[in-house]
């Protein structure tokens, strides 16, 4: 899934051979390449473990996304301190936790809990089964198999909790489902808009030209913030002539598709205007002209020659793109427009139980983690995307 | 009515010699008679811009308006410590037998900033503005009872009376809070511009030094987006005193921060640049606590001062022809009942509000403890209470999802709606809907945009789009605490029947429409006390809206800001102090 | 080049009716208007919404408003906010001067870093400095920019505690909120200005770092073109020096995309800081935008559209021109 984005643009990227014949060993010149440059093959290796992970989410997560308890309170509850060490013996033991109880302090007023060891030991264990708590994986398989998990009342949280008390390891892993998918989605919407009317204003020229490029003014005349919360609050209306039209009830998959499509929409007028110019440029080039000379049809030159030649800023602005919209959707979420929270979480979302605490985050410390996962997604990447581009260019071949 | 009298009498006796000011008394502050001392800047902060300068084209209150325009000389007013109203830029006042005629005798020793005497033309013109259709004012709403008039007139050279059509309790208010506009410029501006001219007048773009107030500080700055300066007005301590006859305020400025949020506002208040901060939850409370232990600032906190006047509540939808069996079901108060019994108050108000939160039974807010009814009926969390109720209607037994269905198959489901991005009510739904669900109702939250919400919320006709909605309401008077448009049935945010055609539906809410319309029109404390008790009685037996908490209010402040209330009256609705006390300690 | 100046400018009122009719029609299918909030008030009789929607011309069709409002445009006015009651010009000019400032400290400093950097990786291409560079350039783009904000707020009150501790020093190392201070208007105007910039720093800091990698990659991603092209490489076999390489002949060339760029700035002016300034409290565009959409005072919304249209579509213009200029392969016909 990781290396979708990457998968079509090989075959565009030398001009005018038969794809045919040429693109398996293009494709190898491409990972030789690739595989040289380190930091991408790190930002690749990290981006599988992270799609692999949340794709398994139901099966790593030890608790559901929604889970949480009303009594006894587990909210804001610290990462669960894991001990290694028999408290009798003083030796290596099973990994085990404690009951731990809470109460309000007198300074903080936050609550703290204390673990309570006279309740017994109980040891993390590996490969439980939770009935009354199955999931799918990949909305296929039906499983109540955890990789690990505590028996209650204890409670394993490996990275703290909410002030519900829903365990913020599994939220991220259910989340991640959400925010690496997004701008993968996103990216499609953006570049079939951005490539089409982009490739034909730069090539076309003229009146052509003068239409779409009008378009793409005219969307980028209206601010981006202002077109992602409007198309927001528009698309996630129920009432929305789209939503009409097939029977959307706005569930939670029903508004993150709408938040895909509203973060593809704002994001295509930059790309059509760039390969629009990259084009202009181009045209004037020999091979362009003497293909024009040789008598080639004006599409075998837009679709042979002209856009494969973009291919390697576009892939510049891609790799920039897909982060761009795991990034937005935090914005998004930061102004209460992203993706429902009612039974889904994504990364922005939980980013926003973060800030939204403002300097009292000084005692929940533990809800910054989400900001990790985010940083790595993008940074892979980024990471990723300019190997990919290093990897393209003859000229860098090493 | 009676009692007004009483207080307004020895008063008025007590203050025969003319010009004599009005006494701040020291029961209000916590400060030692004598131990104020004048100078220094209290900067306090605010969340919106003011919109505007102009009190009469104000769409709401702002932080302008508040200090200089509702601090001003209004006729009346309440001291913190009880809800008795005191004549204020009135000298003293009378009513007439039937309530109907109260004729008020004003101060001659109130001035504007600019020096003119305040004068009964000053009042006149604010009534004649507020009542041109054409002004639009904000206040035009209040001149009117069932649609006829208040009159006002001057009678005698100092003198103005206010004949009522009907009696009525909220028409008091109005005249208590009534305030002059200045006729010397605005009123000038009327006559000579008409309505349009004095919407037009005052706007943000207006030199300050352009407008007069009567407040204890007028505006001097106004930079958008950063700040509001007041500056002492010297004419304010000619008629207003503290007990020792020391001219009031005490402070020479006044300072607002314009910020983004509370957020940014509890930075600056740790970062020493805010003199006072109104902590929103526990956590607050917690970070300031630290902060004054490291050292990093001084300050007082008073924490869970009292439940603030706001609420949230779950309404069902009791128009819904195209769904009989629901709409049979959200009519009957059994099964509203055992929805308010499956709100877990003590969940929602440890996990949402960290603790800080008190639940809330009938419409009237908390902290209106002469209002509340504390002795009526409580549905409070209990599940098996719950499911007696509903098997009482018919859902006795559960399906294979653990649904609970009646006779004929029907599941008991529900849609509850709240709005998107309010992240406290999402989680209260949540609470509601995991707790319903445990008792085998099946309870679907959606989170919908604010504005469709509130669409739903207020369509009419016999089918209406929701099944439930879980909302908030802020605000209400001290007074009269029932909501013109919430009881009667034809009110606009009659929120669970909301077909006009057929008007009410039930015998309990054409009875609580009738108490309240009895209610209205009964001046006397006690006795609108009762038929308050009354209404909220039958709203705990019919549920038609199930309430579920309160947030509690806190407060702070950095010690060195002295004049604050004695801790007995620091609640919601007089706040933590009387500004016109308040003053810098060295 | 004339004829196309003049086609250019003759597009610019139909892209302008473009987009403020499109946003027009966009915040017309959003349910609800400025009234509706007001309807849940308990005391605000329906009456007075009835009478206030007909006063702000609400109850016309949306065509006719949007014809009222473009004459209004026409004739050099942007209309009356509902909120305020005041024309829109007065509630939007003081917002975008601020987020001007912000912006334009943040581009200086971002070009400042970024430049160099950038060159710098593309000449010691794979070196241990080139990584660093990216990496530490990645960083700021891989945080949400109102998160680091938020991060560093914190930051700045922890080292606090530290500073205490260790120099007995009780005060913050930046301002975490506002623009100015609380005793601003005491000071001199040079204290004044001081302040403000005292109180930019932070937030045009995080601005800058979000702008820093997609700068320096694109930069450095330029530079290797260019420095592998041939006409470098004509130059290097010439006997060029290594600088004037580097910096007469690649930088020049590499640059081409940040001209095109410059055009696209003006509007990003406008656009200000972002919710960097809803978390460090900035009295700039984007609170005032983000009030203005949820009070649904659409002529607010619109005029902010209005004067980041005109901007846009200047630097669009002035952008073309330039990359014709210094691009002598480019035409217009």
């Amino acid at each position: 899934m990781a290396e979708d984005p990457s998968a079509t643009t090989f075959s565009v990227t030398d001009a005018g051979e038969p794809l045919s014949q040429r693109s398996k060993s293009q494709a190898q010149i491409i990972w030789e390449q690739f595989r040289k440059h380190e930091a991408a093959l790190i930002g690749g290796g990290i981006l599988i473990i992270m799609y692999l992970m949340t794709a398994l989410a139901g099966f790593i997560a030890p608790y559901g996304l929604n889970e949480y308890r009303r009594f006894p309170v587990t909210a804001f509850h610290p990462p669960s301190k894991i001990h290694w060490f028999d408290p009798e013996t003083k030796r290596l033991a099973k990994p085990f936790v404690y009951v731990t109880t809470a109460e309000r302090d007198p300074v903080t007023r936050q609550r703290v809990y204390r673990e309570q060891p006279q309740e017994g030991e109980y040891p993390i264990r590996f490969f439980v089964r939770r009935p009354e708590h199955s999931y799918k994986i990949l909305g296929l398989f039906r499983s109540d198999l955890k990789l690990f998990g505590v028996d209650e009342p204890a409670r394993l949280f490996l990275w703290g909790t909410n002030n519900l008390g829903k365990d913020l390891f599994s939220r991220v892993l259910f989340g991640g489902q959400i925010s690496l998918t997004i701008g993968l989605l996103a990216v499609w919407v953006s570049l079939f808009l951005g490539l089409l009317l982009g490739g034909v204003a730069g090539f076309y020229g003229g009146r052509i030209d003068d239409l779409i490029m009008r378009l793409v003014e005219i969307f980028d005349a209206i601010p981006g913030l202002f077109l992602l919360i409007v198309l927001a609050s528009l698309l996630k209306d129920p009432r929305n002539p789209l939503a009409q039209a097939f029977g959307l009830k706005m569930t939670s998959a029903e508004t993150f598709l709408m938040v895909v499509i509203v973060l593809g929409l704002v994001g295509w007028g930059g790309l059509a205007r760039t390969i629009r110019s990259l084009i202009l440029s181009i045209r004037e080039q020999d091979y362009a002209q003497a293909a024009k000379a040789l008598g080639a049809s004006e599409s075998r030159i837009l679709w042979r020659h002209l856009l494969p030649a973009t291919a390697s800023y576009v892939i510049v602005v891609l790799t920039l793109a897909i982060p761009g919209f795991i990034l937005a959707e935090t914005g998004l979420s930061f102004i209460g427009l992203g993706p429902s929270e009612v039974d889904s979480a994504s990364w922005g979302l939980l980013l926003r139980d973060a800030t939204a605490r403002g300097i009292s985050i000084q005692f929940v410390p533990w809800l910054l983690l989400p900001g990790i996962p985010i940083f790595l997604a993008v940074l892979s990447w980024n990471l990723v995307g300019d190997g990919l581009r290093d990897a393209f260019d003859p000229k860098k071949r090493r | 009515m009676k009692r007004y009298l009483v207080t307004v009498t020895v008063l008025a006796l007590a203050s025969l010699a003319l010009a004599e000011p009005f006494v701040w008394l020291n029961a209000w502050t916590t400060a030692a008679p004598g131990e104020a001392v004048y100078g220094g800047t209290f900067r306090d902060y605010d969340t919106s811009d003011p919109r505007t300068f102009n009190p009469f084209v104000s769409a709401e209150q702002n932080a302008l308006l508040d200090l200089a325009d509702t601090g001003g000389a209004s006729l009346l007013t309440r001291g913190p410590d009880s809800d008795e109203w005191l004549p204020y830029a009135a000298e003293s006042f009378t009513v007439s037998e039937d309530g109907l005629v109260v004729e008020v005798v004003l101060r001659d020793n109130i001035k504007w900033s600019d020096g003119t005497p305040v004068t009964v033309q000053d009042y006149l013109f604010r009534y004649q503005a507020e009542t041109d259709p054409e002004v639009q004012s904000n206040g035009f709403d209040g001149w009117f009872i069932e649609d006829e008039p208040i009159l006002l007139e001057q009678v005698g050279e100092n003198g103005l009376r206010f004949t009522f059509p009907v009696a009525d309790r909220t028409a008091f208010f109005k005249l208590a809070i009534h305030r002059p506009s200045p006729d010397h410029i605005l009123g000038e501006l009327y006559r000579e511009g008409g309505a349009e001219a004095l919407r037009g007048a005052w706007g943000t773009e207006t030199p300050l030094s352009e407008t007069v107030w009567t407040s204890p500080w007028i505006p001097t700055a106004y930079t958008p987006g950063e700040r509001l300066v007041f500056e002492r007005n010297p004419t304010f301590g000619e008629w207003n005193v503290d007990e020792q006859g020391n001219a009031l305020p005490y402070l020479d400025t006044y300072t607002i921060l314009l910020v983004e949020s509370g957020d940014a506002a509890l930075n600056l208040y740790l970062a020493g640049e805010l003199d006072a901060f109104s902590p929103r939850t526990l956590d607050d409370i917690g970070v300031i606590n630290v902060a004054v232990q490291n050292g990093d600032i001084d300050a007082t906190v008073i924490e869970n001062a009292s439940p603030v006047a706001s609420s949230q509540f779950i309404v069902f939808n009791w128009n819904k022809a195209s769904d009989p069996v629901k709409e049979g079901l959200f009519r009957a108060s059994e099964f509203r009942q055992a929805m308010s019994h499956l709100v877990d108050r003590e969940a929602i108000t440890e996990l949402v509000y960290g603790g800080a939160a008190s639940p809330m039974w009938t419409s009237v807010y908390q902290v209106y403890t002469f209002w509340v009814n504390e002795d009526t009926a409580k549905f409070g969390y209990d599940p098996e209470a719950a499911t007696e109720l509903l098997a009482g209607l018919g859902f006795d037994q559960k399906n294979a999802d653990g649904v609970l269905t009646d006779g004929e198959g029907n599941a008991l489901a529900i849609t509850l709606a709240t709005n998107a991005g309010n992240t406290q009510r999402e989680q209260i739904a949540q609470i509601f809907a995991d707790s319903a669900r445990e008792s085998g109702v099946d309870v679907e939250v959606q989170a919908l945009d604010f504005n469709l919400l509130v669409d739903q919320l207020l369509s009419t006709g016999p089918d209406r789009p929701f099944d439930a909605i879980l909302i908030g309401l802020r605000g209400g008077s001290r007074d009269w605490p029932f909501g013109a448009s919430v009881v009667p049935c034809d009110g606009n945010l009659h929120m669970y029947n909301q077909d006009l055609d057929a008007g009410c539906l039930t015998s309990e809410e054409q009875e609580a429409e009738e108490l309240y319309v009895q209610g209205r029109k009964t001046l006397d404390t006690q006795a609108a006390r009762e038929i308050g008790l009354e209404i909220q009685r039958i709203e705990a037996e019919l549920q038609p809206i199930i309430y579920t908490v309160s947030p509690n209010g806190h407060y702070s402040w950095l010690t060195s800001l002295r004049g604050e209330h004695p801790s007995e009256f620091v609640n919601a609705i007089v706040g933590s102090r009387e500004l016109v006390l308040t003053f810098k300690a060295e | 080049m004339l004829p196309f100046i003049i086609r250019r400018f003759f597009h610019l009122i139909p892209t302008f009716i473009g987009a403020t009719l499109l946003a027009f029609v966009i915040s017309q299918l959003v349910p609800g208007d400025f009234l509706t909030q007001k309807a849940l008030e308990p005391d605000v009789r329906p009456e007075t919404i009835d009478r206030l929607r007909q006063q702000f011309g609400l109850d016309l069709p949306w065509p006719v408003q949007y014809g009222k409002w473009i004459w209004n445009i026409v004739r050099g006015d942007l209309g009356m906010s509902f909120d305020s009651n005041q024309p829109v010009i007065n509630v939007v000019r003081r917002p975008i001067q601020n987020s001007m400032y912000l912006v334009i400290l943040s581009i200086v400093l971002l070009y400042a870093v970024a430049i160099p950097l950038g060159v710098y990786s593309a000449v010691r291409q794979y070196s241990i400095g080139d990584q660093v560079v990216s990496v530490v350039s990645y960083f700021g783009l891989a945080i949400p920019n109102f998160f680091f904000a938020q991060v560093l707020i914190l930051g700045i009150f922890v080292t606090r505690s530290w500073t205490r501790e260790a120099f007995g020093f009780n005060e913050l190392l930046l301002p975490v909120a506002q623009m100015t201070s609380s005793n601003y208007l005491d000071l001199s105007p040079l204290r004044k200005f001081l302040d403000i910039l005292w109180h930019m720093l932070m937030p045009a800091f995080v601005v800058a770092t979000a702008g820093m990698a997609g700068f320096t990659r694109v930069l450095r991603a330029q530079m290797l073109e260019v420095l592998g092209s041939d006409f470098i490489r004509t130059a290097r076999a010439k006997g060029l020096g290594h600088q004037t390489v580097t910096y007469k002949h690649a930088l020049r060339n590499a640059v081409i995309p940040f001209i095109a760029g410059i055009g696209g700035l003006l509007p990003g002016l406008i656009g200000g800081a972002g919710l960097v300034e809803v978390v460090v409290s900035w009295p700039g565009i984007t609170p005032t935008f983000l009030q203005a959409l949820s009070r649904q005072d659409i002529y607010v919304v619109l005029g902010l559209l209005v004067v980041s249209s005109i901007l846009l579509m200047i630097g669009n213009l002035i952008s073309d021109l330039l990359l014709a200029v210094v691009d002598p392969r480019i035409r217009y016909h």
